[in-house]
């Protein structure tokens, strides 16, 4: 048996996000809106879950943000368009890993697995969109959790 | 000059990491997006240092990490990942890992640890442990 990801569990995975944006891109993101995701087409970045939260984490940055890593970490002024999504793989990768610390902290050991490019419509789960100066970030969090561990966890 | 290989699946953390270890004085001679071939590599160019991300495509580092130092218990070996997780870091102290960098790398405390495991090679007696290193709360 598996439930959705508990609310106050996602507010803390948030935080950490919201936090590590800042320190990695340098970009003050908010929470505006959780909901449904939108079944526009686009290209994102997953990473799934495994253990105690198994499912998928589902990014999508705009390309500003995405490149704005690549110019911090390469020390580039001016990266390459291209090298976009690698940016955006990269900050998922970050911004998961770290988040992931949220869900230990809560009692839920979790593996990660390898980012991944995600292209056509986002998937099911609670929809996250942060508004930021560069674009708004969706985040789509279709992770659940264990029933039996969750309930132990709150017990 | 010293030598490091640079193991990582995401060409923006290679690039950074190669650009930090320049800095830190160390000459990159070999880099992989995969831990495929980590033993052959140090064999190859036994070098001062690798640096190993943990979540990769194929082996994972903390498996490359216990293979390596299996063999070459010398081996000075840098985990630079963003995964704190207890069940990763725990298989990497296992295999007998001392360092761990967290993402996102801070790149002058990088820099300063690097070069400090260039001077103080494992294996001295003299070094002081280098523990976990959140970068963000350096920055």
């Amino acid at each position: 048996m598996s439930s959705a990801l508990h609310p106050s569990l996602i507010d803390h995975f948030l935080a950490v996000v919201v936090r590590y944006l800042r320190s990695t891109v340098g970009v003050d993101a908010v929470v505006a809106a959780i909901g449904e995701p939108s079944s526009s087409p686009t290209i994102a970045v997953a990473l799934d879950f495994g253990g105690d939260v198994r499912g998928p984490v589902t990014w999508v940055f705009p390309e500003p943000i995405a490149l704005e890593l690549v110019r911090r970490l390469m020390s580039d002024p001016n990266p390459d368009p291209d090298t976009a999504i690698d940016g955006a793989t990269e900050l998922a990768n970050i911004l998961t890993g770290r988040a992931s610390e949220a869900l230990e902290a809560n009692g839920f050991h979790c593996q990660i697995g390898v980012p991944r490019v995600h292209t056509g419509d986002l998937p099911g789960g609670v929809a996250v969109r942060m508004t930021t100066i560069d674009g708004p970030i969706d985040v789509v969090l279709s992770m659940s959790t264990s029933t039996l561990k969750e309930i132990r966890v709150i017990v | 000059m010293p030598t490091a290989i640079i193991i990582d699946d995401s060409p923006i953390a290679r690039g950074q990491l190669r650009k930090l270890a320049v800095v830190a004085g160390y000459t990159v001679v070999a880099e992989a997006g995969s831990a495929e071939h980590l033993n052959e590599l140090y064999e190859k160019h036994r070098p001062d240092l690798v640096t190993l991300d943990i979540v990769m495509p194929g082996v994972d580092g903390a498996a490359a990490a216990c293979a390596l130092l299996g063999r070459h218990p010398e081996a000075t070996l840098v985990m630079v990942t963003s995964l704190n997780t207890r069940e990763k870091l725990d298989a990497c102290r296992r295999a007998g890992v001392k360092y761990y960098l967290l993402k996102p790398l801070h790149p002058e405390n990088t820099v300063e640890v690097l070069r400090h495991l260039a001077t103080h090679p494992t294996g001295t007696t003299a070094i002081p442990r280098i523990p976990l290193i959140d970068q963000e709360s350096h920055s």
